[in-house]
C-alpha cells in the first residue's frame, strides 16, 4: 500500500468516524430495543460500596475483573447512562486495536475490517442476555495487556511480561490464558531468531507456576475457577462459537494484520474498499442480530421490569399489546392485575396459555427469583419472605430480593431484620434512596399501616396459623380464605384459578360470598362463568344479594348469536369468536 | 513534585494532626456535665463478666456525637488505656489490653466515656460501667459453623475457628472446595483440638474424623438406620461415639409470629465403635414408640443423657397440633464400655409434666450440673423464640432458668474445659442470627452477664447476615485446613460394620423405614 496515496487511502478521520459511527449503532441499540439486557444484567446483582462486598473479589484470581464489572453493570439501572457505558466498552476494543495497528506497522495502521469484525463479534455476543460486562472486560485486558507489551521498549518487553504475568493472571483470571496464546502467536510469527523459543517457554513456565502456586497456597477455590473464571461458561452453541471466534480474531490479530498490510499489490485500505467491506460486516452484522434477537424475552423482561417498578397498569397494558407467549410474562401480568384488583375482571384480556400454572409457579431454582410475588400478592408473607431469602442465599444480593426481604420483614414487624437489608440496599447508587425511604418505617407501625403498599398487605395477613403448602401452592389458598375470609386477592387468586382450569361450577358456587366479603358488583370474568352455568344448567347460581350487570348479560347475548352463526364455517369459527371475544371467559373456556 | 508543594501538603498534615490532639484534649473533668446514665453500647459490655484471656472488648458508642473519649482503668493497678474516637467505635490495641487485663484478674476495669458534639462546650459525661475480670481461663479457641439462617436452600459454608485471645479466625472447613456440599454438626472430644469430626452431606459426603491431624473419611450409616448420623458425642475415652439417626421434616408457619418448625418422624440414638467401626443400635425394652435424640454423654462416660418423646406425629400425615403436644423429657443411661451395653432408660427431668420440651443436654465437666435448651414443645428449639437455657442440678434434679437468657432464642451451649464458662448461641440481637455468648458460671452456680464474642470491628453483628452455628470450644489451635478436608474428601469412605446381634436389624428396619415426603413437609438441606 502506498501511503502517499492520500487521495484513496483511509485515514484516522475515517476511521475515528467509523467507529463514532458504531458507537452511536451500539447506544441506540442498547438504549432501545436491546435495553432489556442491561435491565435483566442489572438486576443479576447489587453493587455495594463496602470493603466486605469487594473481600470476596479479591480472593481469587479474576475477582477484581468481575468487580469493576458488577461496578459498571450497576448504571444499567438507569437506561442512558448504561447505555452509554455499554457503548464505550463495546467502542474500546477496535480502539486499542488501533492503536495496535499503530504500534506493529507506524505507517499503516487505518485498515478498517480488522477493527470491525472483533467489534461486531463482542456486539453480538453482548446481544445475549448473559454475556456479562466481565466478558467484555477480559477481552479489553488481553488487548489492553498486549498493547503495553508492544508498547515497551524491546530490550525489556518480554522480561516486564514474564515478570507482570501473575499480576495480570490475578486480575484478569483466566482471560491471562487467551493473552499467552497471543503471546506465542506474536513471538512466531513477529519475532525473530532463537530467543523467541525461549520467550515462550518462560511465559508457559511462570503462567504454570502461577496457577500452581494460586492454587495450592494463595487462593481457596475450586481448581475449575482459576482455569475457567471470569470466562462465560453456559450452554449456547451460538454464542460459544461467536466467543471462540473473537478469541481467534484477538489471538491472531497481530500476525492477521501484519501479514495483510504486507501483500503487496493489494489495496485493502482504499476508502472505497473499506467502506465496503465496512458495510458488508455490517449488515452481517445487523442480519445475525436481528436472528438473535427474541422479542419475547425482551417482551418479558420489559414487563418484569414495569412489575419491579411498581408500574402495574403499564405492565397490563404492555402483555395485552403484546402477548407474552412465555410463563413468567403471564405470571407477571396475572400479579399485576392482582396488585389493581382487576384479576377476575381482566385476566382474559391478556393471553393465558398456562392454565392455573401462570398464577403460582412452582417451587424451585428455576423460578426462585420470581415466586415471592404472588405470595406476596394474596398476603402470605411469610412464604413471600421465604422465597425471596432462598433467592438471596443461592444468587446473592439481588435488588429485588433485598426489596422483598426489607418489605416482608416490615410488615412482619421484624423491624432489627428489615433495617439490616435496607442498611445494605443504602450501600448502592441506586436503591438507597428507596430504602431510605422504608427505613422511616422501622418501628413505626402506624405508618406502615398507612403505606398505600405495606398498609394492604398487613391488612391481609393470615390470622389462622397453619403449614404452608409449598408442593401443592394452590391449597394455601382455602386456608388463607379461611383465616382471612375478606382477602379479596387470595380470594381472586383463588377464583382465577377455578376459571383457568374451567372449573365453573365451584367458581360460580363463590359469588354467594362476595357480598359478605365486600364486592359491590361481580367480577366481570366470574359473571361471564355464572352466564355459562346458567346456559348449561338453567340455574342461575346464588349471587348472594348481587346481580349480573346488564352489560354482561348483553354481551352474552351477541356471544351465543356469533357463535351460532359463526358454526356453520368451522375453519372461520375460532377466528371470529377471537376476534370478537377473545378476551372473555366464554372464549376462554370454549375454545382453550 | 515541587518543593513547594511538598512543604504544603507537610504543612497541611502537620496542622490536620495538630487539630486532632486539640480536638482529643477538647475533653477535661472542669468541662463536663454528667449524664446520670450509661452510655449506649453495641454491644452492650456494660457489667459482664470476661476472661483474664479473652480479645479485646471493642466496642461502639451509639450516642450520636461527633467526639469520644475513653478510659479504661483497671481497678486496683491505677493502669489506665485512653482512647479516642469520632465515630464512636472504640477499638482496644491489643498489647495495651492484653496490659490491662493481666492487671485486672479478679478485679474489675471501670470504663468512664465522654462524648462531645461539635461545637460543644461542655462534653458529655456518662456513668461508669465496669469489666470484672475473672480468674478463670476460657478455652483458646471457639469453632462454629458460619451459615445463613435459612429455610432450605445453602451456598457458602464454613466451619471456622477463631481465637477468643485475639481476632484471629481461620477456616477450617470451606465447602466452596467441596463442591458445595453441607457441613454441619461438628463434635470435640473433650474440647480437643487434634480429635474431632465434621459430618458432611452431599456428593463428598460422610463423617470425617480427625485424630492427631489425620482425616479420615467415615460412612456411619448402615441398613436400617433412619437417616444418616447426627447430633454426635464423643465418649470421653473417645473409642464411642453417640448419635442419633434422624428422619427429619420442616415445614413453614403462615403467620409473622412464627417460621419454621423442625421436627423428626423418627428418631433413635447408635452408638459408633470407632476401634470396631461398628455401629450398634441403642435399642429400648419399652414397647411404648419413642423420638430419641440429642445424646450427650456424662464426663465419667458412665451415662448417655439424652432427649425422648413418645411419638404423636404421624409419619404418614403430620400435624401442627401433633408436633405441639411433642414433648421431650431428658433421659439416661447407663453405659458399660466393656459390653458396650446399655442399661433401662430413666427420666431424669421430665418437661412434659410442665408441658415443656428439652433440647441439648450438655452435662458440666464436674458432672454437678447439666444445661438444657427448654422450649414450649418440639425437637428444635433454634425456631422457637421462647427457647431458653435452665441449668439442672444433677443432684438436686432441680431445674433452674438461666439468668443469661433473653426474649429470643437461646441455644446450642457448650462448656469449656474448667466448667468455668459457657458458650451460648443467642438470637437476641435481631431475632434471627445466632450470636455466640459467653457466660462465667462460679462454683456455686451463679451466672455472670453474658457477653457477645468480641470482634476487631464491633459494628460487625449490626450488619452481619450469617448465625454463628453450633459453637464449640476447642483447647488449642487447629492444626486442618480446608484442604486437608478437600484432600480427605478423595479417600473412598470407610464403611461402618452393624455391630448388633443378627436377629435385631429386620425389626430396627422396619421401625425406621424411610418416610417418603408430604405436601408441607421438607428435608433439612435436601
Amino acid at each position: 500500500m502506498n501511503r502517499t496515496n492520500t487521495a484513496k487511502a483511509l485515514g484516522g478521520i475515517d476511521v475515528y468516524l467509523s467507529l463514532g459511527f458504531l458507537f452511536l449503532v451500539a447506544f441506540v441499540f442498547f438504549c432501545l430495543p436491546g435495553n432489556y439486557i442491561l435491565y435483566f444484567q442489572e438486576t443479576q446483582s447489587l453493587f455495594l460500596f463496602s470493603g466486605e462486598y469487594l473481600h470476596p473479589y479479591l480472593v481469587r484470581p479474576g475477582g477484581l475483573l468481575e468487580y469493576a464489572a458488577k461496578f459498571l453493570t450497576q448504571f444499567y439501572a438507569d437506561r442512558l447512562p448504561g447505555s452509554l457505558i455499554l457503548s464505550l466498552i463495546l467502542i474500546l476494543l477496535p480502539v486499542m486495536l488501533q492503536r495496535i495497528n499503530r504500534r506493529l506497522i507506524p505507517g499503516n495502521s487505518y485498515l478498517l475490517l480488522p477493527l470491525l469484525i472483533p467489534f461486531f463479534l463482542m456486539f453480538l455476543m453482548q446481544a445475549n442476555y448473559y454475556h456479562m460486562m466481565e466478558y467484555n472486560l477480559g477481552f479489553l485486558l488481553v488487548i489492553l495487556f498486549y498493547l503495553f507489551f508492544i508498547s515497551v521498549p524491546d530490550r525489556h518487553r518480554h522480561t516486564i511480561i514474564i515478570i507482570l504475568f501473575p499480576l495480570y493472571y490475578y486480575l484478569a483470571g483466566a482471560y491471562a490464558f487467551i493473552f499467552i496464546v497471543l503471546y506465542i502467536m506474536h513471538n512466531l510469527f513477529l519475532e525473530k531468531g532463537k530467543r523467541k523459543y525461549l520467550n515462550i517457554a518462560a511465559l508457559v513456565i511462570i503462567a504454570f507456576a502461577t496457577f500452581l502456586i494460586s492454587w495450592k497456597l494463595l487462593f481457596l477455590q475450586p481448581v475449575q475457577q482459576f482455569l475457567l473464571f471470569p470466562l462465560p461458561v453456559f450452554e449456547d452453541a451460538g454464542y460459544t462459537v461467536t466467543f471462540s471466534i473473537l478469541a481467534a480474531c484477538l489471538v491472531f490479530y497481530p500476525v492477521i494484520y501484519r501479514y495483510i498490510t504486507q501483500v503487496k499489490n493489494i489495496s485493502l485500505n482504499t476508502r472505497l474498499r473499506s467502506y465496503l467491506s465496512g458495510i458488508i460486516i455490517f449488515l452481517i452484522s445487523g442480519f445475525l442480530l436481528f436472528k438473535i434477537y427474541n422479542p419475547q424475552t425482551a417482551g418479558v423482561v420489559e414487563i418484569e421490569r414495569y412489575v419491579f417498578g411498581g408500574k402495574y397498569d403499564k405492565a397490563i397494558t404492555y402483555h395485552e399489546k403484546h402477548p407474552s407467549l412465555n410463563l413468567i410474562g403471564q405470571y407477571f401480568y396475572n400479579y399485576a392485575l392482582s396488585e389493581t384488583d382487576q384479576l377476575c375482571d381482566r385476566m382474559f384480556s391478556g393471553r393465558q396459555d398456562f392454565g392455573a400454572g401462570s398464577l403460582i409457579l412452582p417451587w424451585g431454582d428455576a423460578h426462585l427469583n420470581r415466586g415471592s410475588y404472588y405470595y406476596y400478592s394474596i398476603g402470605l408473607i411469610n412464604e413471600a419472605h421465604r422465597w425471596a431469602y432462598e433467592e438471596m442465599i443461592v444468587y446473592g444480593y439481588r435488588p429485588q430480593n433485598l426489596q422483598m426481604l426489607a418489605k416482608t420483614s416490615l410488615i412482619n414487624g421484624d423491624y432489627r431484620m428489615a433495617g439490616k437489608y435496607l442498611g445494605i440496599l443504602k450501600k448502592t447508587i441506586f436503591y438507597g434512596g428507596w430504602a431510605k425511604e422504608y427505613e422511616k418505617l422501622i418501628g413505626n407501625p402506624g405508618l406502615i399501616l398507612s403505606h398505600p403498599e405495606l398498609g394492604l398487605k398487613l391488612k391481609i395477613l393470615p390470622k389462622n396459623n397453619f403449614f404452608i403448602q409449598f408442593n401443592e401452592p394452590q391449597n394455601n389458598l382455602p386456608l388463607m380464605l379461611e383465616s382471612q375470609p375478606d382477602n379479596r386477592k387470595a380470594f381472586e387468586y383463588y377464583l382465577a384459578g377455578l376459571l383457568l382450569t374451567k372449573n365453573v361450577e365451584l367458581a360460580v358456587n363463590e359469588i354467594r360470598k362476595m357480598k359478605e366479603i365486600g364486592y359491590t358488583s361481580i367480577p366481570r370474568h366470574i359473571e361471564e362463568a355464572a352466564l355459562i352455568y346458567y346456559n348449561a344448567t338453567r340455574i342461575l347460581p346464588d349471587l348472594g344479594g348481587l346481580t349480573i350487570s346488564p352489560e354482561t348479560q348483553s354481551r352474552f347475548n351477541q356471544y351465543f348469536t356469533l357463535y351460532l352463526g359463526a358454526r356453520l364455517n368451522p375453519s372461520k369459527l375460532q377466528e371470529t369468536m377471537q376476534k370478537n371475544f377473545g378476551n372473555t371467559f366464554w372464549y376462554f373456556f370454549h375454545f382453550k | 513534585m515541587k518543593l513547594r508543594e511538598i512543604i504544603s501538603g507537610l504543612f497541611i498534615l502537620v496542622c490536620g494532626a495538630l487539630l486532632c490532639i486539640r480536638c482529643g484534649r477538647g475533653i477535661s473533668e472542669e468541662k463536663t456535665m454528667q449524664t446520670g446514665r450509661k452510655p449506649l453500647l453495641e454491644p452492650d459490655y456494660s457489667d459482664v463478666t470476661i476472661p483474664p484471656n479473652i480479645a479485646p472488648m471493642n466496642f461502639c458508642v451509639s450516642e450520636g456525637k461527633n467526639f469520644y473519649r475513653v478510659f479504661a482503668k483497671s481497678g486496683t493497678s491505677g493502669y489506665q488505656i485512653r482512647i479516642s474516637s469520632r465515630n464512636g467505635i472504640i477499638r482496644f490495641p491489643g498489647r495495651s489490653w492484653r496490659k490491662l487485663l493481666n492487671n485486672s484478674k479478679g478485679d474489675k476495669i471501670k470504663i468512664q466515656i465522654y462524648s462531645a458534639g461539635r461545637g460543644d462546650k461542655t462534653a458529655s459525661k456518662y456513668d461508669p460501667f465496669y469489666l470484672y475480670v475473672s480468674d478463670d481461663p476460657i478455652d483458646p479457641y471457639l469453632v462454629y459453623r458460619l451459615i445463613h439462617p435459612g429455610y432450605y436452600s445453602w451456598s457458602n459454608i464454613r466451619i471456622v475457628q477463631r481465637s477468643l485471645e485475639s481476632f484471629e479466625e481461620t477456616s477450617l472447613f470451606e465447602n466452596r472446595i467441596m463442591e458445595k456440599n453441607c457441613a454441619n454438626c461438628h463434635s470435640f472430644n473433650n474440647n480437643r483440638a487434634d480429635r474431632f469430626m465434621i459430618h458432611i452431606r452431599g456428593s463428598l459426603g460422610g463423617t470425617y474424623f480427625a485424630e492427631n491431624g489425620i482425616l479420615t473419611r467415615t460412612d456411619p450409616k448402615i441398613d436400617g438406620m433412619p437417616g444418616s448420623a447426627t447430633y454426635p458425642t464423643w465418649h470421653p475415652g473417645g473409642r464411642f461415639m453417640a448419635f442419633s439417626s434422624n428422619q427429619v421434616r420442616q415445614s413453614f408457619y403462615s403467620i409473622p409470629e412464627k417460621n419454621i418448625e423442625v421436627f423428626d418422624l423418627i428418631s433413635s440414638l447408635i452408638l459408633y465403635d470407632r476401634e470396631k467401626n461398628e455401629i450398634i443400635s441403642i435399642t429400648d425394652s419399652d414397647t411404648t414408640k419413642y423420638l430419641q435424640t440429642f445424646p450427650s454423654w456424662s464426663p465419667d462416660g458412665k451415662y448417655l443423657y439424652f432427649c425422648r418423646a413418645p411419638k404423636h406425629i404421624s409419619e404418614e400425615d403430620p400435624e401442627l397440633e401433633q408436633i405441639r403436644n411433642t414433648h421431650y423429657d431428658l433421659v439416661r443411661k447407663s453405659f458399660d464400655h466393656e459390653t458396650r451395653t446399655f442399661g433401662e432408660a430413666e427420666i431424669v427431668f421430665n418437661a412434659a409434666k410442665i408441658n415443656k420440651s428439652v433440647s441439648f443436654p450438655r452435662i458440666s465437666p464436674d458432672g454437678k450440673s447439666l444445661v438444657i435448651t427448654l422450649a414450649d414443645y418440639g425437637t428444635f428449639p433454634v425456631w422457637h423464640r421462647e427457647a431458653d437455657l435452665y441449668m439442672l442440678n444433677l443432684q438436686t434434679g432441680e431445674a433452674v432458668r438461666m439468668n443469661v437468657n433473653s426474649d429470643e432464642t437461646e441455644s446450642y451451649h457448650t462448656w469449656s474445659v474448667n466448667g468455668r464458662w459457657l458458650v451460648f448461641s443467642s438470637r437476641r440481637m435481631d431475632g434471627r442470627s445466632g450470636r455466640p455468648y459467653f457466660t462465667h458460671i462460679d462454683s456455686l452456680g451463679n451466672q455472670g452477664k453474658p457477653f457477645v464474642l468480641p470482634q476487631e470491628d464491633p459494628a460487625l453483628y449490626g450488619r452481619m447476615l450469617e448465625s454463628f452455628n453450633i459453637p464449640e470450644f476447642v483447647n488449642g489451635r487447629i492444626k486442618l485446613t480446608p484442604r486437608d478436608f478437600a484432600s480427605a474428601s478423595r479417600q473412598i469412605p470407610l464403611k461402618a460394620l452393624s455391630g448388633n446381634p443378627p436377629d435385631s436389624l429386620p425389626a430396627q428396619a422396619e421401625k425406621t423405614k424411610e418416610i417418603p415426603l408430604k405436601i408441607n413437609e421438607r428435608p433439612i438441606h435436601q
